[in-house]
């Protein structure tokens, strides 16, 4: 027996504990157990160590036989899990306008809705996969796409209606400014099976306002706040504060606010990175690059900001666990569906015509462009292949791998922060909360 | 193993952590893992025909992981090892000792 390449080991007090990430697990024992482990391994003649400890790290994948290939078992469950054609997860742009004129968007937005046509060509390609799938997964993505609220809602009616006839599980989230999101729309909403809300706040009002104005220029932050109270009634609402080297300082101030307003305890709020790309098109990300944190800097920033939102009530995303595929650009069962029916494999790619994919209308004749997605492997990566990461990370993101100037962007942060992430699960799990305000956070686990 | 040498001094406390065994803070994931209840009490010498089953128990997780990734419902499956076979159901991770029980 021999120990995983994917142990990460640390101490509290006086117990240790070891993370494992080919399983997510995290296992502590007493200090005379790991002393006892350690003469074990180094020599397996000495027989003091505890039976039951063996066990446990073998079900938790931190022990294993000799010959076990760690390594081979990733790319198994990486190739498993990029062909499962079970599940059917479609993202789906219900309008690439926006509302907003945010200096670091990505994408290159002109006004366009789904139109009739389009969800026309949605709904005969869901019938076609209906049969071979138990499960449907819908993400409502923009532009903004509450500008397409009706096309929103006329699908989502169509779709649980033909999940439903066909014992098909269906589950929906979106992604919108918040700006929209008044009371009826997330009732509308829950109604369509739409769980969870992802909103952008990325700052208090006067830094939000000057990074999120609305295309007028006016500011964007008292409206979404007032819509948030409503919102975290009917759906679990995710809040992503993009971070730079610029706004990171003032998150501690927007926490406070989120606070007076009676909303710890209420959202998750999780950092995300901004970064300049110029793919080509007119993007206003292809001019935003000064204040950007490369992503070391950014998996540091990542620990403070989850760190001080946790002290103040506020549920955040922890450690990451073991994955297959990571993400819908990689995914064979997995669609981005443009406001005009057009087809990408990669949400970044929305709006960049030399990213297509191909069209729903004729789905079945995917241009040269999906190979280079479906034929992406991070396990020739070098840096992959040596990483402590590679089991949550699974290569990340390839979009990013695929371009020299975003490859370095392409890692999970829990390459850089892995020791201090385990350590922050850890003292959230163990540890005396004395300290901390009264309420006790609840940290969403990512898996 | 890494060197501790350069983990993170204490900061909590002590008090009734000793009075805690070896446990998961985070246990390993429910779906597609296989369970299996090992009969080992807490004070369990390890002879050597339990470390044979031990072995054989990490053998049999590298050999189904696949299969059990795949599988969407939980399918009872039959796990042999040098001491015994036992039914073993994917989907539902169940551990730990059985507490006054022995190998």
């Amino acid at each position: 027996m021999r120990e995983s390449n994917y142990n990460i080991w640390t101490k509290r007090d006086d117990r240790y504990y070891v993370y494992n990430g080919m399983s997510g697990s995290l296992l502590g024992m007493p200090k005379s157990d790991y002393a006892n482990l350690r003469r074990y391994l180094d020599n397996s003649n000495d027989k003091a160590v505890s039976a039951d400890l063996l066990a446990k790290l073998t079900i938790g994948r931190m022990l294993t036989t000799d010959d076990a290939d760690e390594f081979l078992s990733l790319r198994r469950r990486y190739d498993a899990t990029r062909h499962a054609a079970d599940k059917l997860v479609l993202t789906i742009v219900s309008s690439l306008g926006c509302n907003f004129d945010c200096p670091y968007c990505f994408e290159a937005k002109y006004p366009s809705i789904l139109s009739a046509d389009v969800q026309a060509e949605i709904l005969k390609f869901l019938d076609d996969q209906l049969a071979k799938i138990s499960e449907l997964h819908v993400s409502w993505f923009g532009g903004e796409p509450l500008l397409g609220k009706r096309s929103l809602l006329k699908l989502s009616d169509e779709f649980i209606e033909k999940c439903d006839k066909a014992d098909v599980s269906y589950f929906a989230d979106i992604v919108t400014n918040g700006y929209l999101l008044d009371e009826s729309t997330c009732a509308e909403l829950r109604q369509r099976r739409v769980s969870s809300v992802q909103v952008t706040l990325d700052g208090p009002p006067e830094i939000h306002d000057r990074m999120r104005p609305l295309v007028s220029g006016r500011g964007s932050f008292s409206r979404i706040l007032k819509n948030l109270h409503r919102a975290t009634d009917f759906l679990d609402v995710l809040v992503r504060v993009n971070i730079d080297r610029e706004n990171l300082a003032s998150a501690e101030e927007l926490f406070q606010l989120l606070v007076a307003e009676g909303l710890a305890g209420k959202l998750t709020m999780y950092p995300g990175q901004l970064v300049g790309v110029d793919d080509g098109v007119p993007s206003p990300s292809a001019k935003y690059k000064s204040c950007c944190f490369t992503r070391s800097e950014f998996a540091k920033a990542e620990l403070a900001f989850k760190k001080l939102a946790s002290r103040y009530g506020f549920a955040t995303t922890s450690l990451p666990g073991p994955t297959g595929a990571p993400c819908t650009a990689v995914r064979a069962n997995e669609l981005v569906i443009g406001s005009e029916g057009e087809l990408y494999k990669c949400w970044e790619s929305v709006g960049n015509p030399q990213e297509t994919i191909g069209h729903i209308s004729d789905y079945q004749k995917s241009d040269g462009r999906l190979r280079k997605w479906l034929k992406f492997d991070p396990f020739e990566d070098k840096e992959c292949q040596r990483c402590i990461a590679m089991p949550v990370c699974m290569g990340g993101c390839a979009h990013h791998a695929m371009d020299r100037l975003q490859y370095e962007n392409r890692c999970s942060t829990f390459r850089y922060t892995y020791r201090e992430q385990i350590e922050m699960r850890v003292e959230m799990e163990e540890g005396n909360r004395k300290d901390l305000p009264a309420r006790r956070p609840t940290v969403m686990d990512t898996r | 193993m890494p060197d501790l040498q350069d983990a993170h001094p204490a900061t909590g406390t002590a008090e009734a952590r000793e009075l805690e065994n070896i446990r998961f803070v985070l246990s390993p994931p429910e779906a597609g893992e296989i369970q299996i209840t090992l009969a080992i009490g807490p004070q369990a010498q390890l002879t050597p025909k339990l470390e044979g089953a031990i072995e054989a128990l990490a053998r049999e997780l590298q050999n189904r992981e696949i299969q059990s990734l795949l599988r969407e419902k939980c399918t009872p499956v039959i796990v042999c090892n040098p001491l015994s076979c036992s039914g073993v159901t994917i989907c539902n991770l169940e551990i730990g000792p059985k507490k006054g029980t022995t190998a």
